[in-house]
């Protein structure tokens, strides 16, 4: 079995500073004693955290994420770590972006944890709330988690399959629809849509673009025909202008000369070379060189002369220009014209669909299209009555193109709808296939998780009742039994007898010590059952409102449980539990008692050992100028347990009293009879006896110091003064002789009678004779 | 002081494994790639479909 060394914290909540908590060797339990807020739960964290990722205390308080709070205020979360060294191994712990990262990664100790809170989840919650809080410690929780994934899953796909099973039915009434308003009648829905489907929409996209190609050809040919007709009729406006402007140039010539048109020319060309050569020396003509100077200006006389004739020429000129230009024009206009009608005749004889109306048919289209297929004898008013039929024509195929566009369209509804229905078909009937084989793994893994939480809930039911009859012996209130709801998941009962009333939940009729006592014996139940030799057992200040005399059953019962462990950490606040370690009651052998002091920002997490009050009285004596008071007063604390020991266990005659019998009450029913039967023997580990004390003498002795107490240890007593030193130290050592041989650090006081012949610590390690007191 | 032998999830995931082969809801091939995930709580709803969908043995051929 391993056992654990050392765990140290590091800026982990309260340990603002390194809190390093070291594990004696041979002590199986380790209790830690602190007030409220002194870090006992920051150590059972810490362990949570390595076993488990997370951090207990901060559960169920509302946070939704409760990494960014682990790491002390003063620190980062990058400088949480925390590590546990055992005699085999060392496991550490530390936070990476939020997450917790463990080394090794493949190994975590195995810690079981009980909370207080979980105790009244448990036990006090509904039947809910209870199977949550036991959840933990079945150890399923994945098992839970991938059976809430199933079960989502199964969730989603039956919504799936309704929504298959609606599509279905839209498919149908919408072909149905379809269906009723082609007038069909002779067939069922899906066999006149999978004949529908059939069709080649195609056949309808050729005549719809037959169509609506006839139609723009139709209106480019209107077009153009316009287009003709304004050229020709512009054409033959210029004609006139032209005509206009000829017999002006003929009529000013014949006023000047009958060649004046070619005079005026030449003048014309004259003068431009008169322009360049300004100062001519000869005629460039004759090459005289009479007059030669004055030519220039006589040319110029000359034109001006001619001024009338040389307006109407340019007139004429322009004029012609302007004719000739839009006789290209009015050509254009005619190819194009006979183009575009050329283009409607050729649809009409190649690719016209033959369930369209024919061209032929129609009285203006007849001759044209026989007769000059290609065009080219083709004149205007042929164009026009090309134009005037093939308007007829789109006017005929309009209703036609509005019939064929609407069955192309339903014809290719009817395509998607049934496409649309056969996959919806195919989808139904892969989830109608789905679904119950969902449903039945779903019943197998709720089945089997209820099966095998019964079954464990039913083998530590018996082990419940036997742990809860250890603490409450006698109260008839062992028989407790766990169950859950078949018809709920995840639901658990805790019910138990109680005189005259069967399964009762506890919460009714129990204390809350009761309470804590079952959580506990549950919990220990259930961590006991899986090998628990590998598990720490942790037990978060549980058991607070446990009372007298159950706690010292309870401790029992723990101190027994923990053997099983590898393990056992105990926090608590309950002050008793200090005491009974201080006075040796808790067996001491077993136990290392850590005692958490006041938590400070700057200090942290602070924490020693305990002294036992034996202990404490053998240190002070031990100094080399004892301070008499103080030890008069320890050793007077001290006598008084013991001799309380003494007169109960053999039943002296105390005088009752309301206050706290003292010194002088215990001391004197322990008579001499029994004082000189009292005696010790004292053996070692090996069970071999070492020594006998007689405590006869040391009683005696006592009673002759006694006072000193009363008047050195405690109160202000002026007689004090004038006691020596020595008669304090000398009771104090005489207490301290007496109390080491009744009481046994490491076994504790000889309170068990179980032998028959003399009383004896759990080591056996003190015998007190006698048995009883003499008569 | 660590886990070696099965943990009460291997347990159970185990048992469960075992149910939903005997009803054929499980391939046996992918029985080990389920049960890594199955026990560490990481099926998510498109693995517990896949491994339901691929346990349907495929129709065998009618015999003419």
């Amino acid at each position: 079995m391993i056992k654990l060394e050392s765990l140290t914290l590091e800026a982990l909540r309260g340990a603002t500073k390194s809190f390093e908590l070291k594990f004696e060797k041979n002590k199986p339990i380790c209790i830690i004693y602190g007030e409220n807020g002194s870090g006992k739960s920051t150590v059972c964290d810490a362990l949570d955290i390595l076993a488990n990722g997370v951090l207990g205390s901060l559960l169920n308080k509302g946070l939704s994420s409760t990494t960014r709070y682990w790491h002390s205020t003063n620190r980062d979360p990058a400088d949480v770590q925390i590590k546990l060294a055992s005699s085999g191994e060392t496991w550490t712990a530390q936070i990476v972006r939020g997450k917790v990262v463990t080394y090794p990664p493949d190994s975590r100790p195995r810690v079981a944890i009980l909370r207080r809170h979980q105790i009244w989840d448990l036990l006090a919650k509904p039947p809910g709330a209870k199977y949550e809080a036991l959840r933990p410690f079945i150890a399923i929780e994945a098992i839970d988690n991938s059976e809430t994934t199933l079960r989502k899953l199964l969730t989603s796909t039956k919504k799936e399959l309704q929504i298959a099973v609606a599509r279905v039915g839209e498919n149908l009434i919408a072909l149905e629809d379809l269906h009723k308003q082609a007038g069909s009648t002779d067939s069922s829905v899906l066999e006149w849509a999978r004949a529908e489907a059939q069709g080649d929409p195609k056949h309808q996209d050729k005549s719809i673009s037959v169509i609506q190609n006839f139609s723009r050809l139709q209106q480019s040919l209107d077009s153009r025909l316009s287009d003709l007709e304004s050229a020709t009729t512009k054409l033959a406006a210029q004609r006139k202008v032209l005509d206009i402007a000829e017999q002006e140039l003929a009529s000013s010539i014949q006023n000047v000369s009958s060649s004046g048109e070619e005079l005026t020319r030449l003048f014309q060309a004259a003068h431009q070379y008169f322009q360049v050569h300004s100062e001519p020396e000869e005629c460039p003509l004759c090459e005289s060189r009479e007059f030669a100077r004055t030519l220039p200006s006589a040319i110029e006389k000359r034109l001006q002369g001619w001024s009338t004739v040389r307006t109407a020429l340019n007139k004429k000129t322009d004029a012609q220009r302007s004719f000739e230009a839009l006789s290209s024009q009015s050509q254009t206009a005619t190819r194009y014209a006979l183009e575009a009608a050329r283009s409607l005749v050729r649809i009409l004889l190649t690719d016209w669909p033959a369930d369209l109306p024919q061209a032929g048919d129609l009285p203006e289209g007849t001759r044209v299209v026989k007769e000059s297929e290609d065009g080219s004898e083709w004149d205007t008013n042929d164009l026009k009555l090309i134009a005037k039929a093939g308007a007829r024509l789109v006017q005929l195929l309009e209703p036609e193109l509005a019939i064929r566009i609407q069955r192309r369209t339903q014809l290719q509804t009817v395509k998607d709808l049934l496409e649309q229905y056969r996959h919806n078909i195919q989808q139904q009937a892969e989830l109608s296939s789905l679904v119950p084989r969902l449903e039945k793994t779903h019943e197998i893994l709720m089945e089997e998780r209820r099966l095998f939480v019964d079954d464990i809930l039913n083998r530590i039911a018996q082990r419940v009742g036997e742990l809860y009859e250890e603490v409450h012996p006698g109260e008839g209130l062992n028989k407790i039994s766990l169950e859950l709801d078949p018809d709920k998941r995840a639901s658990l009962d805790v019910l138990s007898q109680f005189p005259g009333a069967n399964d009762c939940p506890p919460g009714a009729y129990l204390s809350e010590s009761h309470l804590d006592t079952l959580g506990v014996c549950i919990f220990l139940a259930l961590a006991e059952l899986d090998e628990p030799d590998e598990v720490i057992l942790v037990l978060d200040d549980v058991i607070a409102s446990v009372d007298e005399p159950h706690v010292d059953r309870i401790i029992e019962m723990l101190y027994s449980m923990s053997k099983k462990f590898a393990h056992c950490v105990l926090t608590t606040h309950y002050t008793p539990w200090k005491e009974k370690y201080r006075w040796g009651y808790l067996k001491n052998g077993e136990c290392q008692f850590i005692e958490l002091g006041k938590w400070s920002f700057n200090e942290g997490i602070v924490g020693f050992g305990t002294k036992l009050r034996i202990e404490r009285l053998r240190e002070q004596l031990s100094v080399p100028l004892p301070e008499v008071s103080e030890v008069c007063a320890t050793a007077g604390v001290v006598l008084e347990a013991l001799l309380d020991f003494l007169t109960l266990t053999f039943n002296c005659g105390v005088p009752r009293r309301l206050t706290k019998p003292t010194i002088g009450d215990l001391l004197p029913p322990i008579k001499s009879k029994l004082r000189k039967a009292l005696r010790v023997e004292v053996y070692d580990p090996a069970g071999v006896l070492t020594h006998e004390i007689p405590l006869g003498p040391i009683l005696d002795n006592l009673e002759k110091l006694v006072q000193v107490r009363n008047i050195m240890g405690a109160h202000f007593n002026q007689l004090a003064f004038e006691l020596p030193d020595k008669d304090g130290l000398n009771f104090a050592r005489l207490v301290l002789e007496l109390g080491d041989a009744i009481v046994d650090d490491e076994h504790g006081w000889p309170a068990s009678d179980r032998s028959g012949a003399y009383w004896t610590n759990s080591g056996r390690s003190r015998r007190l004779y006698p048995l009883k007191s003499p008569a | 002081m660590t886990s070696k032998r099965e943990t009460p999830a291997e347990a159970l995931a185990r048992r469960i494994g075992d149910r939903m082969l005997q009803e054929e809801l499980l391939h046996p091939e992918r029985v080990d790639n389920f049960l890594s995930k199955f026990v560490l709580g990481k099926l998510k709803e498109g693995d517990w479909r896949i491994e339901i969908e691929t346990s349907v043995k495929p129709d065998k051929p009618r015999k003419k």
